[in-house]
């Protein structure tokens, strides 16, 4: 209800545009019914504020930012994608565990060493005469790599069963013993340093337990080996460094004492046979006898 | 809100923004450091700000930096010497408004602007300016009279 009182606030409203259809009708009566209001209603509505749009903001170009615009691309082939990124981290891997592989792990007789063994003559006699070995092909030779590799702080590696076995084998196919320090395989060897290999006295020896069969192996003996702690020095055999079971050890060094002793029968035989002016000659998987 | 949508704002809103701080700071140079400062702060809180809720948001910070800045001066030159070049339809009563705005105070006078320049009703401009709705018509009503008031008064010198 507009009266005296309030119709003020009706006109600020009217000026302002809040006032619902029945209030602005309310209003109008009002005024039609005193008319001495209608220049007061006419100078509310002169208050209104008419915005000016030529004035504008020039630098708009300050303001705004670059946009991106991101390209979103399909992961169709998810499954392969993974594949392929699996099979490239195996790769990796694997390069990885090679390259941080230790490299002063001691070389152990060998035994990481491929072991080529070649018997030209298994059947013929037993004998073996060095300077026929020499002028002919090798009846039979074990041959390794160099034998050292090892430094002060090396790590014995781990002895594989697998050579264990070969050299087993030697020992149950005896042969002649070809003597020659070039072709000499060590057994073990676990030096200081390089100056301690060259002192180092190799052990020819030959098994025979069977007088057709000749079977040549070089061993060297093994060093006793120093190990050093933070406070003191002892020694300790190397065999006993070796992260094998105590039976293998002592297969081993059953096998390399039996060598040992072998051998000093086979330089024997091959003196007596230097003695009686006898030569030996093999060829083509014959031996000849000449007196 | 990402760049482009901010950009977008800056086109649709930086010219209302300009002319609201045109008038409640009175000179051109500190609009321009309004609308810079509303707009800078609008990009950083762009993650907070949806599209549509931009316009009140620029206006609320332009009323804050305006009455502050109008505030700190106390009382500039507005009233002696505004700076419109533009020429209105009318421009006798557009010159007679401007001196009756300047005769309100900077919260009054940027009530009437929010209310007659960019149409916001009583509850929008309470929550821009930070009033309820209640003060908001007081304020605008008090405006209003002195505005009447003072084109009667030009009206009968004139």
């Amino acid at each position: 209800m507009i009266t005296w009182d309030n119709y003020e606030e009706y006109m600020m409203m009217h000026a302002d545009g809040e006032l619902k259809p029945a209030e602005e009708q309310a209003l109008m009566n009002f005024v039609f019914e005193h008319p001495e209001l209608q220049n007061e209603l006419a100078a509310y509505t002169m208050t209104k504020m008419i915005p000016d749009t030529a004035l504008t903001y020039t630098q708009k170009a300050t303001l705004t930012k670059p946009e991106y615009t991101t390209k979103i691309v399909p992961f169709i082939n998810w499954k392969r994608s993974a594949i392929a990124a699996g099979v490239a981290a195996l790769v990796c891997f694997s390069l990885y565990k090679f390259a941080v592989q230790p490299n002063n792990t001691t070389d152990v007789a060998g035994i990481n060493n491929p072991i080529n063994t070649t018997i030209l003559n298994n059947t013929n006699n037993n004998t073996n005469n060095n300077s026929a070995a020499k002028d002919e092909k090798p009846t039979a030779t074990v041959t390794n790599t160099p034998p050292y590799t090892a430094t002060i702080n090396d790590k014995v590696a781990t002895l594989p069963t697998r050579k264990t076995e070969i050299l087993a084998k030697s020992t149950q196919t005896p042969i002649s013993i070809k003597k020659d320090k070039e072709v000499t395989t060590a057994l073990a060897i676990n030096a200081l340093n390089k100056d301690d290999i060259d002192k180092i006295e190799p052990i020819y020896a030959t098994l025979s337990t069977d007088e057709k069969n000749n079977f040549s192996v070089a061993v060297t003996k093994l060093p006793d080996v120093a190990i050093y702690t933070d406070n003191e020095q002892t020694t300790q055999s190397f065999l006993d460094k070796l992260p094998i079971d105590e039976l293998k050890k002592e297969g081993m060094e059953n096998v390399a004492s039996a060598l040992a002793s072998g051998y000093d029968k086979v330089n024997a035989i091959r003196h007596s046979i230097s003695a009686t002016s006898i030569s030996l000659k093999l060829q083509n998987k014959k031996l000849t006898v000449s007196f | 809100m990402d760049a482009k949508q901010y950009n977008q704002c800056v086109q649709e809103w930086a010219d209302a923004l300009f002319r609201f701080a045109c008038k409640c700071t009175g000179q051109q140079s500190d609009a321009n450091d309004v609308v810079q400062s509303s707009f800078e702060v609008l990009w950083q809180k762009k993650e907070e700000v949806q599209p549509a809720k931009a316009k009140a948001f620029l206006f609320q910070v332009a009323y804050r930096q305006s009455v502050d800045n109008y505030r700190k001066k106390s009382k500039i030159s507005y009233k002696e010497a505004p700076e419109e070049t533009y020429s209105p339809a009318n421009p006798d009563l557009k010159r007679i408004l401007d001196r009756a705005l300047a005769q309100l105070d900077e919260q009054a006078r940027a009530l009437v602007l929010l209310k007659d320049y960019e149409g916001y009703n009583y509850e929008e401009i309470g929550q821009i300016t930070g009033l309820n709705e209640s003060q908001v018509k007081v304020y605008l009503f008090r405006a209003r009279k002195i505005l009447k008031e003072y084109l009667v008064s030009v009206e009968n010198i004139i």
